[in-house]
């Protein structure tokens, strides 16, 4: 009944017909990304696997409601951040910079930095930092940066995981890349006083962590 | 419109931090369990709860229609065994294990308040979808007290949670979802009159 040949919508479809193995092999399949969005948007493995849960109960029970005019995967992702936004706008109080400090996952370096351990380190604090400036935006922002930046979702496919049209989705993305900007050269990632040139993907930005200066800029309305 | 520069370097900066590592084995494993009870819940996944959860409102219709759906159901049927299989579905084996002359029959007290039946041999998954099944009534039998909880089973100090009539292998006891602790939830079984623990659960917290 469980043929790995399935495909996503075959398996929620059969899911919804009552194959009990059927969601569990769907999820399996795109956990690894969906916990990466839970992550990144949540902000820390704890309300992030929170996030997740309420999210894989949701879907699980609103299978039916699926219509077919969006990917399964879209509609799964729909369903995470959803989870995720629903929980943040649930807490009483901004955890501001929960990132950074509940930031326990381990920052695997890159292939090209594994040899040099100084840049592996420099990388890493560079990573803390921006997870960190992510952290203090809004929770829309966050997610659609996200979606577009760091997953490297197409802006229509992120707009529809949002529900929101793509204008504001771009609009979305802008403000908070600004944002974003400002906080990273507070903490010194981005350089002070010019505009850095844009050169291709051969030279990271200096990542220059300032410990006695962290952002301290509130986050900004969407 | 065009990037700045610094839209530029703030991107490839969120693309440097995407996460790339799977999901935790502890977190897979705990939604490997979700999943467990999601399938013991039964066969309708499409006809439960809308996606955003309940507010208090919405929460207490909800417990208040599980109550009356509990009580219908204990009227209805008050003698079939309602058996929880490891793999979930009741309501088809309900029916079958009646006509087939069930042992587990249970007493005027089990009966009574529509006791989960538990089984040893398959006990956590029994203890799972009872919990699942009875979690909305028991909040109303634990303001009656241990005496008017189960007739046939003779009070004792349960201790803190909220205790429910069940059979387990056929005999009278109680079943006593523990106060979460953290994402853990302990469900124990106590013997009647006496409190003393026969099995114990643990499950993930609700």
């Amino acid at each position: 009944m469980s043929g790995p040949s399935r495909t996503d919508q075959e398996l929620l479809a059969a899911h919804v017909a009552g194959d009990h193995d059927a969601f569990g092999e769907l999820f399996a399949r795109h956990r690894d990304r969906l916990w990466a969005v839970a992550l990144r948007t949540m902000g820390n493995p704890e309300d992030a696997a929170d996030g997740l849960q309420d999210a894989l109960v949701a879907a699980y029970r609103r299978a039916g409601s699926f219509r077919g005019d969006a990917a399964v995967t879209t509609w799964l992702h729909r369903v995470v951040v959803n989870a995720c936004l629903d929980r943040l706008r649930a807490s009483a109080v901004r955890r501001t910079g929960t990132l950074a400090d509940d930031h326990d996952e381990p920052l695997a370096p890159a292939a090209a930095d594994a040899a040099d351990p100084a840049v592996s380190a420099e990388r890493s604090e560079q990573r803390r930092l921006v997870l960190a400036a992510l952290a203090r935006l809004p929770a829309e922002q966050r997610a659609a940066l996200v979606l577009v930046d760091m997953e490297a979702m197409p802006v229509a496919e992120a707009a529809a995981v949002l529900d929101i049209p793509v204008g504001t989705l771009k609009s979305r993305c802008a403000r908070g890349r600004a944002r974003l900007a400002v906080l990273l050269r507070a903490s010194g990632v981005l350089p002070v006083g010019r505009a850095p040139a844009v050169g291709g993907n051969q030279d990271p930005p200096p990542a220059v962590p300032s410990p006695d200066a962290p952002a301290r800029a509130p986050p900004v309305a969407d | 419109m065009p990037e700045t520069p610094d839209e530029e370097l703030v991107r490839r900066l969120l693309a440097d931090a995407r996460h790339d590592e799977p999901m935790p084995a502890d977190v897979a494993a705990r939604l490997d369990s979700v999943l467990g009870d999601l399938a013991a819940d039964g066969p309708r996944p499409a006809e439960v709860t809308p996606l955003r959860r309940p507010d208090r409102t919405g929460r207490r219709r909800w417990a208040v229609a599980l109550v009356a759906a509990a009580a219908a159901v204990v009227a209805i049927a008050v003698a079939p065994r309602i058996s929880m299989s490891p793999s979930g579905g009741e309501s088809s084996d309900s029916t079958a294990a009646d006509s087939a002359g069930g042992t587990s029959s249970g007493s005027a007290a089990g009966k009574s308040l529509g006791a989960a039946v538990l089984h040893r041999d398959t006990l956590a998954a029994d203890v799972r979808a009872a919990r699942r099944r009875l979690s909305a009534s028991l909040h109303a039998l634990q303001s009656q007290g241990p005496t008017e909880l189960a007739s046939g089973c003779a009070p004792a100090d349960w201790g803190p949670g909220s205790p429910a009539p069940a059979l387990l292998d056929g005999q009278d006891v109680v079943l006593v979802l523990r106060p979460p602790a953290g994402d853990r939830q302990v469900v124990d079984v106590l013997e009647c009159g006496t409190a003393r623990q026969l099995a114990s659960v643990t499950l993930p917290a609700p």
